[in-house]
């Protein structure tokens, strides 16, 4: 149905899939005005590509591919600068506010994790990313990244040495 | 170096990925290591610690997909629909820049000039001419 452009299937599929490939694009470029543009970029290479798409791997999969290669473009062009751009409008960040006194403490942890993974280098980011945050197996996102699986291996563990150096009053 | 490789191999190891083998020769490691048991932790601590991680775009996420998609659509639609358009007006353009061409140089064929007094054909005039045109109007 999506394949003969029907528009609503496709905003099915994107619904479907936002989470994840926010996961991916956020989790490589922090919570950005990119990230955002990003995600959007990643459903419209898709929608142009749809005829192509021939099912060898699971659509979150290849969603996730080029995700994953949108990132490294912006973060490549360097686009990003250092610093986290918000992007939450006045009300959310009102809602925010009340979730600060609810759960400050879960909070003040999650960014301090999102702070630990921004700072790996691109490629552990990305290995990271996939392994632990979205919980793919090695093997999978070594497909996913195009990589050997040695290559993968080897980024995790020297990530997770990283890792625990900025965290581990948390591990 | 073998101890580089039985730290990659923990991280199989946790997703039940190795070979028999592997997993008798990790075992056997594990026990000589102590910081590979350590490490075992602390790639399960970190596990548990990240998969919790969730994120979300801004409200509205399939509206500006689909707002962008559709523009989209509709410009690849339009250049469906007149797809002589672009390659005429270039053809068109270049007629027009020849065309203006030619007359320039005919132009200073006839003219032996390009001034702007030969183009007005003004240049064989004299102020005396002047003077005595506008009194004969007058």
């Amino acid at each position: 149905m999506a394949r003969q452009g029907d528009m609503n299937a496709f905003a099915e599929i994107v619904s479907r899939y936002e989470g994840k490939i926010a996961r991916t694009v956020i989790g490589m470029l922090g919570e950005t005005a990119e990230a955002d543009d990003v995600g959007q970029e990643t459903f419209i290479r898709f929608f142009k590509s749809i005829h192509s798409f021939r099912g060898d791997s699971s659509l979150g999969t290849y969603l996730t591919r080029i995700a994953i290669n949108l990132s490294y473009n912006v973060l490549k062009k360097g686009k990003r600068t250092g610093s986290l751009v918000q992007i939450w409008n006045e009300e959310e960040k009102e809602m925010d506010i009340v979730d600060e006194s609810q759960d400050h403490e879960e909070k003040e942890k999650g960014e301090m994790i999102d702070k630990a993974i921004q700072s790996l280098e691109p490629g552990f980011r990305a290995v990271v990313n996939l392994r632990l945050v979205q919980g793919y197996t090695t093997k999978e996102t070594a497909e996913i990244l195009g990589l050997p699986l040695g290559t993968v291996l080897s980024r995790l563990s020297r990530a997770q040495m990283q890792l625990q150096g900025k965290l581990k009053h948390l591990i | 170096m073998k101890r580089g490789k039985f730290y990659r191999w923990l991280w199989m190891s946790e997703e039940n990925a190795l070979t028999e083998t592997r997993k008798k020769k990790l075992d056997r490691a594990m026990k000589k290591m102590p910081d590979l048991e350590k490490s075992r932790r602390e790639i399960r601590k970190l596990s548990e610690l990240l998969s919790e991680r969730d994120y979300h775009f801004r409200p509205g996420f399939v509206d500006r997909t689909m707002n962008r998609i559709a523009s989209q659509v509709i410009q690849s639609q339009n250049a469906e629909l007149f797809p002589g358009i672009a390659p005429a007006f270039k053809w068109i353009s270049i007629a027009g820049v020849a065309a203006l061409f030619i007359l320039v140089f005919s132009f200073y064929l006839s003219q032996g000039s390009l001034s702007i007094e030969s183009f007005f054909g003004t240049n064989s005039f004299s102020d005396d001419n002047l003077i005595s045109y506008l009194l004969y109007q007058n």
